[in-house]
């Protein structure tokens, strides 16, 4: 289990990377946070980067998780739509209110 | 009735239907201890008192008609607050759900009270599951029964903490990555994470869908048999929910119990006297009729790795959801564009953990690193899966520490993957779905150590027959400070 397999691995993140992924995310940064950040971040894709020395080359597909139960019919069922629309933070009549897209 | 009867939480059910105990003194005098109690442990982030002895009442009434109660009559179960409860608020413990009522309960939630179960209220945990020690929680550490300078392990923490120190007679943990067999393990009581697929998921708020179960905890087996009982089986409304039918537990011994001691599982990372303890664990097993013999999954040093990166993954697209506009926190009522609005919430609602976790699912699922990461994780986790199917040809069940250090210090300042690594003998269950308990077997020092034994595929049966005849032969103890209360 040791044969080194060639990936394209990447085990550190610059500042750059951290704020593209806070982007990507959806996640608004401070500066502090990005810098602790990219230190965490690197040294777990370091400890991820031991998966390198496995040898996958024999292994065919991954787990079905669905092989046991199976999917079921799509049946119309009563709802609660009034309840549902309790819980919206903002709302206008029975429309939930979004921020602008545009 | 102002303490705790001092029969085990499985009498009750039997001894309620009798008429021969009240569920009302019962169920208040759990309240009585949590009021007692959970000011210094912070176990519950939500009681439902009043619901919880309304349903005792009427428990009370049937009985006394002469009507048959369900399988739980009367027990009092505390449930992490990631599975939702009908009309109890669900926060996971996270700022970003606060104020969200679920409109429905969960399958397991059903279940339960069919089975005539009476829900106690919701318990603390790490925000959406991520951690192992309950400090990620939104809404302050739960301290653990056995040294509240220690934390009670997570991230169902508040589960176990709950059932150690007798303020619920069971309770519903969740397990990701070792989610319920951490604390029961650091609070001295037995946790079963179920085989993947065995319990509905059907209404248990996501973090990692191809990982994670809910399951039973509490201080005695007889009590998480009884509770495993009632919410495994098929449910239509989860698509990953098993067909196969719920073996019963059975009696008996373990006479001719093939048992193999994981080499791995004993590795340097586990201290030294935790590492005898459950050597001792597994001898006593031996002199009760188990046969026990080392052997060894040359993969599993990797597991830690694997699960990082797809429970990351799959938090990184769960987590999504929360967009402060359907439910849970808002925080931007001006003109702010979707983006900056979305990411303010975002920013403000999610802890360290949770952002760190999105981030790192983010970048092994984004172009170029997506082979590299999430397609070998999934890889290697496929070869721990067979090499696990190979080993179980030889034995009947795996064996090992469940935790390989002691409950650590409140406040103990740890890297996050320093942190992560204690997680290095429970995560393996989870990638390969196969069911895995926590057994307490003894202390070092005063605190607890848990035995993690593992079995096949829907097997729950063989987990809980060794944790029965074992825990006989240990008996029960308590923490000092619920002793005194």
């Amino acid at each position: 289990m040791s044969r080194r397999v060639k990936t394209q691995k990447a085990t550190s993140v610059d500042i750059r990377q951290v704020e593209r992924l806070a982007e990507l995310s959806r996640l608004s940064l401070r500066p502090q946070e990005v810098e602790r950040l990219r230190g965490e971040l690197s040294s777990i894709l370091g400890y991820f980067a031991t998966l390198d020395r496995v040898d996958v080359s024999k292994v065919t597909g991954a787990q079905d998780a669905l092989k046991d139960g199976g999917l079921r019919e799509d049946v119309v069922r009563p709802s609660t739509p009034e309840e549902i629309l309790e819980g919206v933070p903002q709302k206008k009549g029975r429309y939930v209110r979004a921020p602008r897209v545009f | 009735m102002k303490s705790q009867p001092s029969v085990g939480p499985h009498h009750v059910p039997s001894m309620v239907s009798k008429g021969e105990m009240s569920a009302e003194e019962y169920i208040g005098s759990i309240f009585d201890r949590i009021e007692r109690l959970d000011s210094r442990l912070h176990a519950y982030l939500q009681l439902n008192r009043e619901g919880a002895l309304a349903k005792a009442r009427e428990l009370d009434r049937r009985a006394k008609k002469g009507e048959r109660l369900g399988r739980l009559a009367g027990m009092g179960v505390a449930v992490k607050d990631i599975i939702c409860v009908r009309s109890l608020q669900a926060t996971c413990g996270s700022k970003i759900l606060v104020g969200f009522n679920p409109p429905y309960s969960a399958t397991a939630i059903r279940r339960i009270e069919q089975e005539d179960g009476i829900i106690l209220g919701k318990t603390n945990l790490d925000e959406f599951g991520m951690g192992n020690t309950t400090q990620n929680s939104a809404f302050g550490p739960t301290l653990n029964p056995w040294d509240v300078a220690r934390v009670p392990g997570g991230s169902s923490g508040g589960s176990a903490a709950a059932v150690a120190a007798g303020m619920a007679s069971v309770a519903l943990g969740t397990d990701t990555g070792g989610s319920i067999r951490c604390p029961a393990s650091f609070c001295s009581v037995v946790g079963l994470k179920p085989t993947y697929g065995r319990v509905s998921r059907y209404g248990l708020i996501p973090y990692a869908n191809s990982l994670e179960q809910i399951g039973p905890m509490g201080r005695e087996a007889e009590s998480v048999s009884l509770l495993f009982d009632a919410i495994a089986g098929h449910d239509p409304e989860d698509a990953t929910s098993a067909r196969e039918p719920v073996r019963p537990a059975t009696g008996g011994g373990l006479k001719g119990l093939r048992i193999g001691r994981i080499k791995e599982f004993f590795g340097e990372g586990a201290q030294p006297r935790v590492k005898e303890r459950v050597l001792d664990g597994c001898a006593k097993l031996e002199t009760l009729g188990a046969e026990a013999e080392e052997t060894s999954i040359s993969s599993l040093p990797y597991s830690l790795a694997v699960y990082y990166i797809i429970a990351m993954a799959e938090a990184s697209s769960n987590l999504s959801r929360y967009d402060g506009v359907r439910y849970g926190l808002s925080l931007e009522k001006g003109t702010a564009d979707w983006n900056t609005a979305f990411a303010r919430t975002r920013s403000e609602g999610f802890g360290e953990e949770v952002k760190r976790r999105i981030l790192l699912g983010t970048f092994v699922l984004s172009a170029g690193y997506y082979e590299a990461y999430y397609v070998r994780a999934q890889k290697v986790r496929a070869l721990l899966t067979q090499e696990f199917a190979l080993v179980f040809k030889k034995f009947d069940a795996l064996l090992g520490p469940t935790m390989p250090v002691l409950p650590p210090k409140l406040g103990e300042k740890v890297s996050p993957l320093e942190d992560y690594l204690i997680d290095i003998n429970t995560v393996a269950a989870n990638l390969t779905g196969l069911p895995a308990i926590s057994i307490p077997c003894g202390f070092v020092d005063g605190l607890p150590v848990g035995m993690q034994v593992i079995a096949p595929r829907f097997r729950e049966d063989v987990l809980l027959k060794v944790a029965t005849v074992f825990g006989g032969e240990q008996g029960l103890k308590s923490p000092p400070l619920a002793e005194a209360a």
